[in-house]
């Protein structure tokens, strides 16, 4: 089944790292998306915020690296939150880019 | 009618076996072994009584060896086994084979290992060896060791294996000479008693002018109070009277400290039971004790059944232990038969305990025990001081709440050391899938695994099984695992992030597992260089800490809401048992309790007023309910493989014998784990208020039980005065 989502954004807050009991690294932070998309023939204004979460090598350390401000492009999928949220979702990061800041 | 012998054979069966007895051979008297047929093995069997038989001769089978010419077990033990095997219903055979050493259950005769000791003959030297290098160098090293000489076993680490040939010489040329000796060698002794505090002179007074005739005396002294002083004194008027002294004690692991102080004060030979001694040492001790040759016995639950044909005491320590109750096999309470040899035997025993068991206070209460009193600590040490931390509204950091941590910092700033204790090890209970809620639970039991971060593991603390950690979530390949909730290794990490370069120990069954491991841990405390110690139940018992001035209980909720009605009674006890490790010196204790539940009665009560307010409290809701001791239960527990058995056995089981208003039957109900290593279990109830009319009741139900067929597809077990009724 589909599942495969690319967007870009600006971190808006300090990356938070964990690792498992079994010693993978577990990096979240989340991602504020603005941008002007065709909706209903007429160009509109999209803002939403997102959490990302990069498991693993090499993902987790490329996720440490960014700051806050930085423009990140990310590819991967969609997944819950948590056991408890069915509807409440996140992005698996597959691969993390360094964008450039792009005007709205 | 033929004369035949009555034989207790180790078989499930409850009953005994009728034997003719050896041809060409004496009797043997009640009480020796023999080697029987049985089916198609040959057992070892121990003759209870002669008695003419019903069956023809024909169909009886001969005693195939005598093992023992005097009995092995003398009269006044076999008698008591008898009793056990009547009260607790369980197969004689069993019930000797419980009470016997194992070298002495398979057969081995009954002679005490002697050390073979080598002495140099006065006059001879190594010249006279010297056309024999080795029986030279073998007088040169007997001529060093002088009057002591030397053991066999000195001999072979000195010499190496195989100087055995050179001294069969020496001791043929009559160079040398050898003697047998006891392994157990009298103890230093010689330490002086201390001086009684009032409470203890009339302990030690009351029980000494009970020696020689039957007395029960329930010893309540709060933890550091001098009981000890007590038993020691106590004992030493018995041996000083030519009797023999049996002194019972939970764990012999956990309390070296009692042990040692024996050995400091009597100078004479003791033999400590305990399950590491090997067979042959065990089985000699025993032997010795029988003879008569060991004033001072000194043992873990089975010692009860040690033969003492001068029998003067018996002093049972933490009488409300709930390692004193067997619990596979003969279910036997070593306290409660301990008391009843006591009677028997016309000596007195002495129960001694802190927090007494509900049982002993209520035969206190009615006069069959004498309550005798420690409530003031000796010297200046002062009791610790109890108090309640309302975990409600509070944020818990790794199991600390703000007011716990900041105690903790302040007794470490003044020097004192911290034991923090929870009963739950490894490092949490659960581990939890965070994406899809999966949790890792045991495939044998109705129970979660717990990880075990130090060995990256899974385990499961009811059958034992284990796996290595995961890496992904075995339901949806996530891995975001989490560790839920808290146990000792979690609390080890988390003090070393809020105490920096302080250092803490972590005692429990993990973390002593390698020999020496725990002497080690425990000088560290001793020595002060550790600051914090975190551990279980094993830091509960015996051990003194003298420089520990705060003590917290992460957890105290657990006992309060159990199913079993014996938690209250436990938490209590047990929280009691950690706090009396504070402030044992010169140092006022504090002991600060984490508890959801402040207003609970029973644990406020604990709190405000102390043990024996509690107890009385717990004995009024006992009543109320008619739960021990105010009634008498016993429990008839099934398991099986298949699901459904054990209840089905047990309903059916439970209708034998028509309804009697003196007994009654609850349950059956599954087990509240109702799975464990594989097997379903589930149990039933029967109680009554007359502890007579209930034992008549088991007398003629349990062999209907027991040819019901239903039975051949589970395996049950009974259980009198069950302690744990889950």
């Amino acid at each position: 089944m589909e599942n495969r989502l690319a967007i870009a954004g600006e971190l808006v807050e300090t990356t938070e790292r964990r690792v498992t009991p079994a010693g993978i690294p577990i990096v979240r932070f989340r991602l504020h998306h603005r941008s002007r998309r065709l909706e209903a023939g007429r160009e509109r204004l999209v803002s939403c915020e997102l959490q990302v979460v990069a498991c693993g090598e090499p993902l987790a350390s490329q996720a440490q690296a960014l700051n806050v401000g930085d423009w990140v492009r990310i590819t991967g999928f969609l997944s819950r939150s948590d056991h408890r949220h069915e509807r409440r979702l996140v992005i698996h990061a597959e691969t993390i880019g360094r964008g450039e800041r792009q005007h709205d | 009618m033929t004369t035949t012998l009555r034989i207790a054979v180790p078989t499930p069966l409850r009953r005994a076996f009728d034997y003719l007895p050896p041809a060409a051979s004496p009797l043997p008297a009640p009480g020796c072994r023999v080697r029987v047929p049985f089916g198609r093995r040959t057992e070892i069997g121990v003759v209870l009584d002669h008695a003419p038989s019903a069956l023809a001769p024909e169909r009886l089978r001969p005693v195939l060896e005598l093992l023992d010419s005097e009995p092995l077990l003398p009269a006044d033990l076999l008698a008591l086994l008898d009793w056990v095997a009547t009260y607790y219903h369980h197969p004689i055979g069993e019930v000797m084979a419980t009470a016997l050493p194992v070298a002495l259950r398979r057969g081995d005769p009954a002679r005490p290992q002697r050390i073979q000791r080598y002495r140099l003959v006065p006059g001879i030297s190594p010249e006279q060896g010297r056309r024999a290098p080795r029986q030279a160098a073998l007088i040169a090293r007997l001529a060093a060791a002088g009057d002591a000489g030397l053991a066999a076993a000195e001999l072979t680490a000195l010499e190496g294996a195989g100087w055995q040939g050179a001294m069969q010489r020496l001791v043929a040329r009559e160079w040398v000479v050898v003697e047998a000796e006891s392994v157990l060698r009298a103890a230093p002794g010689g330490e002086m008693g201390l001086h009684l505090t009032a409470e203890q002179a009339t302990a030690v007074a009351a029980v000494v002018a009970s020696l020689g005739r039957f007395g029960a005396f329930l010893l309540e002294g709060i933890t550091g109070g001098g009981k000890t002083e007590v038993y020691l004194q106590a004992v030493a008027a018995a041996l000083a009277a030519g009797q023999q002294a049996l002194v019972l004690v939970p764990e012999i692991g956990l309390t070296p400290q009692l042990v040692e102080r024996f050995r400091r004060r009597f100078a004479v030979p003791m033999a400590v039971l305990h399950s590491g001694l090997a067979d042959g040492e065990r089985a000699t001790a025993w032997l010795a004790a029988r003879a008569g040759e060991v004033p001072l016995v000194l043992g873990t639950r089975s010692a009860i059944f040690t033969p003492l044909p001068r029998l003067g005491l018996i002093v049972v320590d933490e009488e409300h232990d709930a390692s004193f109750k067997q619990q596979e096999g003969l279910r036997y309470s070593a306290r409660d038969v301990a008391v009843v040899r006591a009677h028997r035997a016309g000596v007195p025993i002495l129960l001694g305990s802190a927090t007494p068991s509900l049982e002993s206070l209520h035969n206190s209460a009615t006069g069959r025990y004498h309550h005798l009193r420690l409530s003031q600590r000796p010297g200046a040490a002062r009791p610790p001081t109890l108090g309640l931390i309302d975990l409600r509204r509070q944020p818990l950091d790794e199991g600390l709440s703000a007011p716990l941590k900041a105690s903790v910092e302040r007794h470490l700033a003044s020097g004192g050391q911290v034991l923090l204790f929870l009963n739950r090890r490894g490092f949490s209970p659960v581990l939890l899938c965070h994406e899809c809620g999966w949790i890792g639970r045991c495939s044998r039991c109705d129970a979660h695994f717990t990880y075990h971060a130090a060995e990256r593991r899974l385990r499961c603390h009811h059958c034992g099984a284990e796996r290595p950690l995961p890496t992904h979530c075995p339901a949806c390949g996530s891995v975001d695992l989490r560790p839920l909730g808290l146990g000792t290794e979690r609390i080890e990490e988390a003090l070393a992030r809020h105490f920096p370069g302080v250092e803490a120990v972590r005692i429990d069954r993990d973390a002593t597992r390698r020999k020496g491991s725990m002497e080690r841990l425990l000088a560290r405390i001793q020595a002060g260089e550790a600051r914090i110690l975190i551990g279980t139940q094993m830091l509960a018992k015996g051990h003194h800490f003298p420089l520990v001035t705060l003590v917290g209980i992460l957890e105290a909720d657990r006992g309060l809401f159990s199913a079993d009605f014996r938690a209250s009674e436990r938490m209590a006890q047990l929280i009691l048992q950690v706090a009396g490790r504070a402030g044992r010196a010169e140092r006022p204790g504090e002991v600060l309790i984490q508890t959801h539940h402040p207003d609970h009665p029973l644990l406020a009560t604990l709190v405000t007023e102390g043990y024996p307010a509690f107890a009385q409290a717990a004995l009024a809701e006992r009543q109320a309910a008619a739960l021990p001791p105010y009634a008498h239960v016993a429990l008839l527990r099934a398991e099986a493989t298949q699901a459904g058995e054990p209840l089905g056995f047990l309903e059916s089981v439970a209708r034998l014998l028509p309804p009697e208003p003196e007994v009654q039957l609850w349950g059956p109900v599954p087990a509240p784990m109702e799975r464990r290593g594989g097997r379903y279990r589930a149990q039933l109830l029967l109680q009554s208020t007359q502890r007579p009319q209930l034992q008549r009741y088991l007398d003629r139900w349990l062999p209907l039980v027991e040819g019901h067929e239903a039975g051949r597809r589970v395996r049950w077990s009974l259980d009198v005065d069950p302690v744990d009724l889950f």
